[in-house]
């Protein structure tokens, strides 16, 4: 099957590199036949990649040691529902899953794309298929997933360790979906500056794909932390590392970018800026995609032995600077059809809140790259961790919270101050009580640390009642209205209004993430603790009693199952079994938590070293709220799909001749 | 060669002909469009498609007003304007022959009922000021922006004065409840 994959992917960059020229071409000599081959060519990659990706799968299936990337990451002992992890675990695969989500992905959104955009398809096609002969070349030519080794080996070096959790069946495959699903909105908005579209044409699809490429960015990064809190043994799930900084900022500038097209899309504003936005996030996009594949500065997340960051940087920097010079060059044409009628309106907010997003995505570009500016300033390389992102981004967020209550509330157009004030008292109300009972609780404004988790949990309250006010008063007025009865009314005011109250349910789900922060940020606990059999340790209100550990190997690691039995408050709780297990191979030790999770709090035992005595060394710790991190991820999911429900279309049809009106005038 | 070899050279010939015809088809069949033409749509889907969104603007505005965030003058003027834009683009699209299917609708049973019955049924008429097709006094007088079902002018109160087809700025109306969609 290799020998099929590597003619497939051949034949795949032929036709992505033909649909690129000759959509271009096509255009620009007023060839529709060229267009449309150029189009076809298009469509042919998605078949072609299909059984080049066939071809891998099935190489995997049968472990076919022959081929280099099948030896290197998978053995004989690995079960086969780890194929798909598999897959994109090194370089090579992971281009071809890449590869194959962009031509999907192109496909669909040519082949759906409205009317109003179809003279600008040539170019949004060229654009997306240049991107697309840019993966395929450097697999071609530089990482093939096909190569195969001089001698077939016995049996193959194993999947990693840390990729055999069920977590990594959707985080990385839905992070690279997402960084590379930005190439879709941003080709529309190429394409449309290109054919010199300049006014609102290509905001329909550039806010359907923003959505999605956002969506999928989203749900990587959450099980990304997932992922990092239950298997890698330190108890946190963000670590400002790099590689994740690289997925975080093109969600941010994503972000602002669906918040903005929608004012574009009601009031023909921020022309400009939406196009600004979608160059931004392809740029910080490509940019994670240069630090996961040979950026210089290391990561868990990097493929280590990489050596294509040198094409991606000069990939980057292509991405970079030749759309920012179309940008200039049809900047004249862009000229919004509407100004700001007032500050206090929701446009204004949409402005602020994006101002806000780029400012922490470009605090966190900065503290990505300062190791790397360092050495030239200082002498000396310097790594950015938590403390400066903390100080920083934390106000920009706290403030981006606010925004999240105060934007819905406001009109498009202009508010008046009387009408703010009546849609802001109930949620300030609430978000005051919220204040008053947990400094009843003990909580003290006087560090940072009570002022900030004041601050969080007040600003939470406060957009979490305004949303549930919203709900609550356009039920109320249906169910005056029509006399539908509470539910019914909610559900049909929800259906009518999906963009409206999807983004709600969303804006729901980023205060739960936000209660999760702020509950693990300032009033987590943790011990390290190194016990014998029978010895106890205690941390707030829970005890741990560790009974023992029982080795089990297998045939590619050596399990150490510990047992523990939690108790809170002097009663018995659980048994629960931590463990690690060592993997000769890779000569790598991989954890398992073991985590009580209630809404409340997590209680979370790790084993970090097995000790030749029977002693283990546990870290153990209380995570409070944590759990509603997890719970917000379906939560976006659903209030995304919502959003993005295709509404009834009034599609205008031609009219039949019509007799002529009765006229007696 | 061994089997395995063979069958991908097969495979692998068979897409590179599948791609070829993929390819070559375009030029083939011919799309019978002229040079240059590559299905832009004209000014009159732009319409179609800005009615949408006017209808959108309005939903929200509606929900805002009943929300209670909008107030009852601000509610009154914005809707006018929105109702306003929707009436000239209507009245394009009928220029163009586009038009929603349920505009279509309502412009023939409106049309039907005044074939029966010039007027409005109280055998009261008056001329459209573009068209001089018939109309019932009812519209012609109206004050909310309805529209000739047979050009698409847009009636105003007063409209019967009017000797041409530019439609003055109809006087908005008072809502004496938020609309119920």
């Amino acid at each position: 099957m290799g020998d099929l994959g590597a003619i497939s992917l051949w034949i795949a960059l032929a036709l992505a590199a033909y649909s690129a020229v000759s959509s271009v071409a096509g255009k620009l000599r007023g060839s529709v036949a060229l267009v449309d081959s150029g189009q076809a060519a298009m469509y042919a990659t998605v078949v072609v990649l299909f059984v080049a990706t066939l071809s891998l799968v099935v190489s995997f299936i049968s472990r076919d040691f022959e081929i280099a990337y099948v030896a290197l990451h998978s053995d004989l002992a690995m079960p086969d529902r780890f194929t798909w992890v598999a897959f994109y675990a090194g370089n090579e695969g992971s281009l071809l899953y890449i590869a194959m989500v962009l031509s999907v992905m192109s496909a669909i959104a040519i082949w759906r794309a409205p009317e109003r955009v179809r003279d600008a398809l040539p170019y949004t096609t060229g654009v997306m298929m240049l991107v697309l002969t840019f993966f395929l070349a450097v697999m071609a030519v530089m990482a093939n997933p096909f190569d195969k080794l001089p001698f077939v080996p016995a049996d193959g070096e194993g999947i990693n360790p840390l990729l055999t959790h069920f977590g990594m069946f959707f985080h990385p495959p839905a992070l690279m979906a997402g960084l590379v699903g930005i190439t879709i909105p941003f080709s529309f908005a190429l394409g449309s500056l290109l054919a010199r579209q300049t006014g609102d044409e290509w905001v329909d699809p550039g806010r359907v794909w923003g959505i999605i490429t956002w969506a999928l960015l989203a749900a990587g990064l959450l099980l990304g932390s997932w992922w990092a809190y239950t298997i890698l043994g330190w108890g946190g799930y963000w670590f400002w590392d790099p590689v994740e900084n690289a997925a975080f900022m093109p969600w941010l500038a994503l972000t602002a970018f669906i918040h903005s097209i929608m004012v574009q899309k009601r009031r023909g504003m921020f022309r400009m800026w939406n196009i600004a936005l979608v160059n931004v996030a392809f740029g910080l996009a490509l940019y994670g995609m240069f630090m996961n594949r040979g950026g210089s500065v290391p990561s868990v997340h990097s493929f280590g032995a990489s050596t294509l960051g040198w094409v991606f940087l000069l990939f980057l920097a292509v991405g970079v600077i030749v759309p920012l010079i179309i940008f200039f060059w049809r900047y004249p044409l862009l000229k919004s059809a509407q100004n700001l009628d007032s500050m206090l309106s929701r446009e204004a907010a949409f402005l602020v809140n994006n101002l806000l997003l780029l400012g922490i995505a470009f605090v966190t570009l900065w503290g990505t790259v300062y190791p790397l500016i360092s050495p030239l300033t200082s002498g000396e390389e310097i790594t950015v961790a938590r403390p400066f992102y903390d100080q920083v981004n934390g106000p920009l967020m706290l403030a981006l919270v606010f925004l999240m209550g105060v934007g819905p509330m406001l009109p498009w157009r202009r508010a008046n101050w009387a009408s703010v004030r009546r849609a802001l008292t109930v949620p300030a109300g609430v978000a005051a009580l919220a204040v008053v009972v947990l400094l009843a609780f003990g909580l003290r404004p006087s560090t940072s640390s009570g002022a900030y988790a004041l601050a969080g949990f007040g600003l939470a309250a406060f957009v979490a009642s305004g949303i549930l006010m919203e709900w609550y008063r356009g039920a109320r007025a249906r169910h005056r209205n029509s006399q539908e009865n509470y539910a019914v009314a909610f559900l049909r005011l929800v259906w009518a209004n999906r963009p409206r109250y999807g983004g709600y349910i969303v804006h729901l789900s980023v205060l739960m993430v936000a209660l999760g922060i702020v509950g693990t940020s300032f009033f987590n606990a943790q011990k390290d603790v190194v016990l014998s059999p029978g010895e106890t340790a205690t941390i707030e209100n829970y005890e741990i009693r560790y009974l023992g550990t029982t080795m089990i190997p297998f045939g590619n690691r050596t399990e150490f199952i510990s047992s523990v039995e939690v108790y809170r408050d002097g009663q018995f709780l659980d048994t629960i079994n931590p463990n690690r297990a060592f993997y000769p191979n890779f000569n790598m030790a991989s954890t398992r938590a073991a985590i009580r999770s209630t809404p409340v709090e997590d209680f979370y035992v790790v084993p970090s070293e097995n000790l030749p005595d029977g002693d283990v060394g546990f870290r153990i710790l209380v995570n409070p709220l944590i759990w509603w991190m997890w719970v917000a991820g379906p939560v976006m999911v659903l209030g995304t799909i919502i959003a993005l429900w295709p509404e009834p279309s009034r599609v205008p049809v031609r009219a039949p001749t019509r007799a002529a009106a009765p006229t007696t005038a | 060669m061994d089997g395995q070899t063979i069958f991908a050279v097969l495979i692998g010939a068979a897409l590179a002909c599948f791609s070829l015809v993929m390819v070559g088809y375009a030029f083939f069949r011919g799309s019978g469009a002229a040079p240059g033409d590559f299905g832009g749509v004209d000014g009159s889907v732009d319409d179609a498609v800005g009615l949408d969104s006017i209808f959108d603007s309005i939903d929200t505005l509606d929900l805002e007003y009943q929300l209670g965030n909008v107030p009852e003058p601000q509610y009154r003027e914005l809707l006018q304007s929105y109702r306003l834009q929707a009436a000239q683009a209507i009245k394009r699209l009928l220029e163009n022959g586009i038009a929603p299917p349920e505009l279509r609708l309502e412009q023939e049973v409106l049309a039907a009922r005044w074939e029966i019955h010039p007027g409005d049924g109280s055998g009261e008429w008056i001329p459209c000021p573009q068209c001089d097709a018939p109309l019932p006094q009812s519209a012609a007088g109206s004050t909310d922006g309805q529209t000739c079902p047979h050009c698409g002018a847009v009636l105003t109160a007063g409209a019967e004065n009017e000797s041409s087809g530019e439609a003055p700025q109809p006087e908005p109306e008072a809502p004496s409840q938020a609309p119920v969609r």
